[in-house]
């Protein structure tokens, strides 16, 4: 049981059953605040049976042209709610919102290479290894660039994989 | 104004590399390349901000805030040079100097017009949006509109890049100014606080007015649009709507077409529709409508909550509150708390409910300030049998339904359906709420005969019914909890077993079908009995009635922990294990088993056990919160701060959690416990100290290194300086976030900044940051001060209270304490109405209960409860702290209460600074010093202690459980710890005294504390008032005893249980340890300090009168001398008391086992870590690994460090009284 609503401040004194994991990253207060000032509509928090936060997800939209897009910046399950398929929940609304909002293209996100459970979760969510980014985790470890088109990009051309790898400097945002 | 560079390309290349360097952050190169082009362009604008970023990059602040003034007097128009500029200013926290700089620059440009001008006003407003100024962002956003639709062709991008601004936005820009204006009126009206200024209209305005005027521009910008911009403009007009009662037109908005065309997204604006309709009172219509957004959505929480409370207003939330209320006053004689809705007359039900939603509050909004609006309840009560079996039947079918479109959605976009409990889980919420009705009924002498009994077992029947079909998903107890919690014991009793019964089946049916090869059944089976486990804990069970049961269910439960092994081998450590709520259980057990021991002493095997088995799971799951915050709580009840921390360190907490959790997870261990001095001193408990500080304080015994010692002194400091700096940097930064917020319409988001940097501007954790770091900075000195000739002081200096322990002399005390002190103004003392309480209180396990005591107390509080028989491991869910955001609950008493403690101990710590100040200051000028003048910002002594026993008046209840507690220890022959009660009223003997001898020393009428702007201080006249000296005399006698009663109190708690600790390596509890460590760090330092400068103002009357002839002093004087002198032996025979207990506590560690002492040698900590394991296995403690053992010679290692630290301070304290 769920209830999806957009992200507020005051999450960010009540997340720590979320965040206390080592897996989910606490960043700093200007970071969530831009986030909320710019994509509000892309911060969702799935709140719990007794107000507790159960995860959440944090994204935008940005790019020009056919590179116009969904990213997902962060998405992270509570260990107490996990194998629930939540993730996979936020993921599509996230998605549904690039889709019907802002009409995207396309959603991506970065994963580090090292990481095959998220991998293979993204997989499952529809995503394709579209390129490998090197360095990008400070400059310690690789990311992978995942993508799913969604329904505007009609020829699938934003999901077609590049064969190079390409360095942190050649993002196109950033 | 600068001159433009003849040669633009040449200026360009000289230009360019300068923000290369600042980019790759070459500051120093940046710098270098500055210097070289002001060369060829010494009065270039542009080049002389880039240096000055660079300075400030640099930690040169000064010398960047020099630059940008030089820039600022020519007041730049230059675009660049004004953005530049700010970044330096804003980094400085200079923001009304922004303000000027961008008023000055828009007003030079105005005449000319144009895009510049719009730029600049753009820049103005963002300017005084940082400062919160809402009646100039009102004026400027005024301005703007009207040019921009002059000028339409001229626009501006959004800050933080993004679209240009439009017209229409600027409007909102003047909206929102108006309504923040409101805001902070209707927050003025509730709290009786004067809004800060520029926040509401010079000329009073009623806040509805306000709010009708930006209700009013929103309508005819609406009207004339015919649309409004988006989801955040809707928003804001539904806010305003719903702050003045018009709920129906806010309804009207939402279904109407303003509404389609603003939401996007057709299932949020069903739910907006369904959510007003029931706070409009049509609830059939909103019932209709959630139940339509349920059909595509089942497991929608807030909506199924919300279609109850519709089907069935009278079992409403707000009413239950009620029923609840008005049980608690039956059983208890109490009324309904002040704040809740009004107590219900058993019979009808109550008139009105109020439908809840989260949609439907915007954080921060304007509805959000005024009580909540309630709707009349149906005539028949909202509760009748036949409501009650048509929301069965409704929510019957959505569990079809949810089952329904799990299997279809399982096929498509590749993954699984998400798992759709909520229409299970509100069937169990709806069997509550007619228990609830149920049980009012009764209560009201009305219904069921039989009080509820079945309708009890009904819900025990719903919970069982969940748990069959969900008790293998890791949520469920959590799921559940605050539903068991409500039950009664015998209820309780008969689900537990029903629940063991269950998972005991579904165990032996998974190893029938596993073949015990560990296969998913048996991970299921596994889950459920470990969420048996979690509901029986949330139920309050088992109720232990002795140590050994409570030894007996650790092992019960970490045997059950070991077979989850084999299942999660390969497990990556950052996960979540198979069963990783055991061991947090188990150690839960044993500190129970610790709060039912007789005594201190013999309740530290049980903490021990709990460490180690503890110890034991962290070292293959490391990452753990809650094993590492129950970890952390040991350690630091055990007097090992620098294991506190590392177990912290591992969680990885920062930025917002320094508020929510460090605060009252980390200060506490930091506060309670000294820092090692540098090596050498007593006992070599320097050396000892080192490993305390590994980086993992299970990992082994890595981490000897002598760095550590010196990163263990920096703890609290960093602590303190961390925890300061996210509140300042918020402060500093929140306007630029803001700012980007109104650049792009977010005005949702305007509205939830500015409350939610009020929220961190009142942050309780900031008052007690504050107050700590000036009273360690009063205490311990800024680094260099000169000590006492103690011999053992030290100073290592490095500010925020880093330093070491040891004695300040009075001149560095006094120094330090005025320059701390006239950092916490006394108008910003802390109260319990203007804090706010951040706190995340649902991390701390069920036997950490949140302590009235504030942190510097916190480690002596759990054990005085501990005495009392207050812990208890058992009940998580029974907590009150243990829901969500309940230190800031408005309905619970025990949060309120724990509220006005908090807020009163804050603001004791605060006052500690000021009386520092003015009681060594007093006695400075006393012997003529002219130091003794009254600082600006810093309270005279008189005034502090007035307010310190303003403070103290309300202390009633402590003061009487002091009393019950001392009473007991009188009959039952044991001590009990001296608390934070005792502690605050050693102060207020401390300060008494020290204002009573200032009275004699310094008469009123000739001090300097009612005059606080004379020049020079006169030469004190001879002394001559005796009643005064005998006065001080009697206060002076009043002090050594209240410290005398405590040391021996804790003397005599220390002396026990190093008697009694020999079996188990000598580890002795933390109480009295901290109690000790309080008085001599605290109040002794201090003591010695006033002790100090009075006898050298004898001193100085004594060598006048030599001057003038007669060799002896007045008798008022040789009285006041006689009885500095018999204080200060008094209390130098204290800490030596206090010293030798120490001594003896750590030789009677050291040669643990035998308890022969004198001869034996000395038992290394491994060895009386072994000796401690060894003595937990015969007691039938669960079994330790070898890894435990070490973890625990860690902490036997830190515990005797702070032992010699503790001594090494007796004897600083000592030396500086004699």
């Amino acid at each position: 049981m769920t209830t999806l609503r957009r992200f507020t401040c005051n999450d960010l004194f009540t997340y720590n059953n979320v965040n206390l994991d080592i897996l989910t990253e606490t960043y700093n207060l200007p970071f969530y605040l831009t986030y909320l000032a710019k994509w509000p509509e892309y911060c969702l928090m799935a709140e719990g049976p007794g107000k507790q936060a159960m995860g959440y997800i944090l994204g935008k939209a940005e790019g020009e042209g056919e590179l116009w897009h969904g990213h997902v910046t962060a998405v992270t399950v509570a260990p107490d709610f996990r194998r629930q398929n939540l993730a996979q929940k936020l993921m599509h609304v996230l998605e549904e919102i690039s889709e019907k909002v802002h009409d995207c293209y396309f959603v991506d996100l970065f994963v580090r290479k090292s990481n095959s459970v998220a991998i293979n979760m993204y997989r499952k969510f529809g995503y394709i290894v579209y390129r490998t980014v090197v360095g990008y985790y400070s400059g310690d470890e690789d990311a992978y660039d995942m993508r799913k088109a969604l329904p505007r990009d009609v020829h699938k051309r934003t999901i077609i994989p590049l064969k190079r790898p390409i360095k942190p400097e050649e993002l196109e945002w950033e | 104004m600068s001159k433009r560079p003849k040669d633009p390309d040449a200026f360009e290349r000289k230009v360019k590399p300068i923000y290369d360097a600042l980019d790759s952050r070459n500051w120093k190169g940046a710098l270098k390349l500055c210097q070289q082009a002001l060369q060829k362009y010494p009065d270039n604008e542009l080049v002389k901000v880039l240096k000055a970023i660079g300075l400030e990059r640099c930690g040169k602040r000064d010398e960047a805030n020099q630059v940008v003034d030089e820039v600022l007097a020519v007041s730049p128009t230059d675009e660049q040079v004004l953005r530049l500029g700010a970044m330096v200013l804003r980094a400085a926290g200079r923001l009304p100097d922004i303000t000027r700089m961008y008023e000055a620059a828009a007003a030079a440009v105005a005449p000319r017009g144009g895009e510049l001008a719009l730029v600049l006003q753009h820049e103005v407003f963002g300017a005084h949006v940082r400062e919160f100024n809402f009646v100039k962002q009102q004026q400027v956003a005024l301005k703007l509109s009207k040019a921009a639709a002059a000028t339409p062709a001229v626009a501006v991008s959004a800050p933080g890049g993004g679209p240009a601004v439009s017209v229409e936005r600027y409007g909102w820009w003047v909206v929102l100014s108006i309504l923040l204006q409101a805001r902070a009126a209707l927050r003025a009206r509730a709290t009786g606080v004067p809004a800060p200024s520029g926040q509401v209209p010079a000329v009073a305005l009623e806040p509805e007015k306000l709010m009708a005027l930006g209700e009013g521009m929103v309508a005819r910008q609406a009207a004339k649009d015919g649309r409004l911009e988006g989801y955040e403009a809707l928003m804001v007009y539904v806010d305003v709507l719903l702050a003045q009662g018009k709920v129906s037109e806010a309804l009207g908005l939402v279904s109407g077409p303003l509404g389609a065309s603003a939401i996007r997204l057709p299932a949020e604006r069903l739910q907006l529709r369904a959510v007003l309709s029931g706070l409009s009172g049509d609830l059939e219509g909103a019932a209709g409508l959630l139940r339509e957004g349920l059909e595509l959505n089942p497991d929608d929480w807030g909506a199924l909550l919300l279609l109850l409370d519709c089907l069935l207003p009278g079992t409403a939330a707000t009413a239950a509150t009620t029923t609840k209320a008005a049980a608690a006053a039956a059983t208890h004689g109490s009324t309904s708390p002040a704040d809740g809705p009004p107590a219900p007359s058993p019979s009808p039900a109550p008139a009105i409910f109020t439908p809840q939603h989260p949609l439907v509050l915007i954080s921060g909004g304007l509805a959000e300030q005024l009580p909540p609006r309630g709707v009349q309840l149906p005539q028949d009560g909202g509760c009748t049998p036949e409501a009650f079996s048509r929301a069965e039947a409704v929510l019957q079918e959505l569990v079809g339904l949810a089952g329904r479109v799990s299997s279809e959605e399982g096929g498509g976009g590749g993954g699984k359906a998400m798992t759709m409990r909520g229409p299970d889980l509100a069937l169990v919420d709806l069997a509550c709420r007619r228990h609830r009705a149920a049980t009012a009924a009764a209560a009201g002498g009305g219904g069921a005969p039989d009080g509820g009994a079945d309708t009890e077992s009904a819900v025990v029947d719903a919970v069982l019914s969940y748990y069959r079909k969900y008790g293998s998903l890791v949520s469920c107890a959590v799921d559940l909890r605050s539903y068991v919690a409500q039950l009664g014991p015998d209820a309780a009793a008969r689900l537990a077993e029903a629940i063991q019964a269950e998972a005991d089946a579904a165990a032996a049916t998974a190893a029938a079908a596993d073949g015990g090869n560990g296969g998913g059944a048996a991970l299921s089976a596994l889950r459920r009995r470990v969420c048996a486990a979690q509901i029986r804990d949330d139920l309050g069970l088992p109720r232990l009635g002795s140590c050994e049961e409570g030894v007996q269910l650790a092992g019960e439960l970490l045997e059950l922990y070991g077979t989850a092994q084999p299942l999660q081998i390969g497990l990556d450590e950052r996960e979540r294990g198979a069963a990783d709520e055991l061991p947090v259980l188990a150690a839960a057990a044993l500190v129970s088993a610790a709060a039912l021991a007789p005594s201190d002493a013999a309740a530290v095997p049980y903490l021990l056990a709990a460490y180690g088995a503890l110890a034991d799971a962290v070292r293959c799951r490391p990452y753990g919160a809650a094993m590492r915050i129950a970890a952390a709580a040991l350690a630091a009840l055990l007097g090992a701060p620098a294991a506190t921390a590392a177990h912290l360190n591992k969680l990885d907490i920062k930025h917002i959690q320094l508020d929510t959790l460090a605060s009252h997870l980390l200060l506490p261990a930091l506060l309670a416990w000294p820092h090692w001095g540098p090596s050498g001193g007593g006992g070599g408990g320097g050396s000892e100290a080192s490993t305390a500080a590994a980086a993992d304080p299970v990992a082994g015994s890595q981490g000897q290194g002598s760095q550590s010692q010196s990163q263990s002194q920096q703890l609290l400091g960093r602590a303190l300086r961390d925890s300061t700096a996210l509140f300042e940097d918020h402060s500093r930064d929140a306007g630029e976030t803001l700012f980007t917020a109104y650049g792009h319409g977010m005005y949702t988001k305007v509205l939830e900044f500015t409350a939610f940097r009020e929220r961190l501007a009142a942050s309780h954790t900031l008052a007690v940051v504050r107050g700590e770091m000036a009273l360690a900075e009063s205490l311990r000195g800024t680094g260099g001060s000169s000590t006492s000739s103690g011999t053992s002081s030290s100073s290592s200096g490095g500010g925020g209270g880093s330093g070491g322990e040891g004695v300040l002399a009075p001149d560095a005390m006094r120094v330090a304490a005025v320059a701390a002190a006239a950092r916490l103004p006394p108008d910003d003392l802390p109260t319990a109405a203007r804090l706010r309480f951040n706190w995340d209180l649902s991390t701390r396990p069920t036997w950490l209960p949140p302590c009235t005591a504030g942190p510097s107390a916190a480690v002596a509080e759990w054990w005085r409860s501990r005495g009392r028989g207050e812990i208890c491991g058992q009940g998580y869910g029974r907590c009150w702290w243990s829901s969500t955001s309940s230190a800031e609950s408005p309905t619970c008493p025990a949060a309120a209460a724990w509220r006005r403690c908090q807020a009163t101990e804050a603001a004791h710590r605060w006052l500690l600074p000021h009386c520092i100040a003015g009681a060594v200051m007093a006695a400075a000028s006393a012997a003529g010093g002219g130091a003794g003048q009254t600082q600006p910002g810093v309270l005279s002594l008189r005034e502090a202690v007035e307010r310190l026993r303003g403070l103290s008046a309300h202390d009633g209840g402590a003061a009487s459980d002091a009393a019950s507690d001392a009473a007991a220890a009188a009959t039952t022959g044991c001590t009990t710890v001296p608390g934070s009660y005792e502690l605050r009223q050693l102060d207020l003997a401390l300060y008494g005294a020290a204002l009573a001898v200032q009275d004699c020393l310094a008469p009123p009428s000739t001090s300097a504390s009612t005059a606080p702007a004379a020049a020079a201080a006169p030469p004190p006249p001879p002394m001559t008032d005796v009643a005064a000296a005998a006065a001080a005399c009697e206060a002076l006698r009043g002090l050594t005893a209240a410290v005398q009663r405590l040391v021996a109190a804790a003397v005599a708690g220390v002396t026990a249980a190093a008697a009694a600790a020999g079996p188990w390596g000598g580890v002795l509890p933390g109480g009295s340890l901290a109690a000790l460590s309080a008085v001599l760090r605290e109040q002794m330092p201090v003591a010695a300090a006033c002790v100090q400068s009075w006898q050298a103002a004898l001193k100085a009357l004594r060598k006048r009168r030599t001057k003038t002839g007669s060799g002896s002093l007045e008798e008022a004087a040789q009285r006041l001398a006689d009885g500095v002198a018999a204080a200060a032996e008094a209390l130098a025979a204290a800490a030596r008391d206090c010293g030798e207990a120490l001594a003896a506590a750590a030789a009677a560690g050291a040669s643990a086992g035998g308890g022969e002492g004198a001869g034996s040698a000395r038992l290394s900590a491994a060895a009386a870590a072994a000796q401690a394991v060894a003595y937990l296995r015969e007691h039938g403690a669960p079994a330790l690994s070898d890894a435990a053992a070490t973890s625990l010679e860690g902490l036997v290692r830190e515990q005797r460090a702070t032992l010699a630290a503790l001594s090494r301070q007796a004897a600083a304290v000592a030396a500086a009284l004699t």
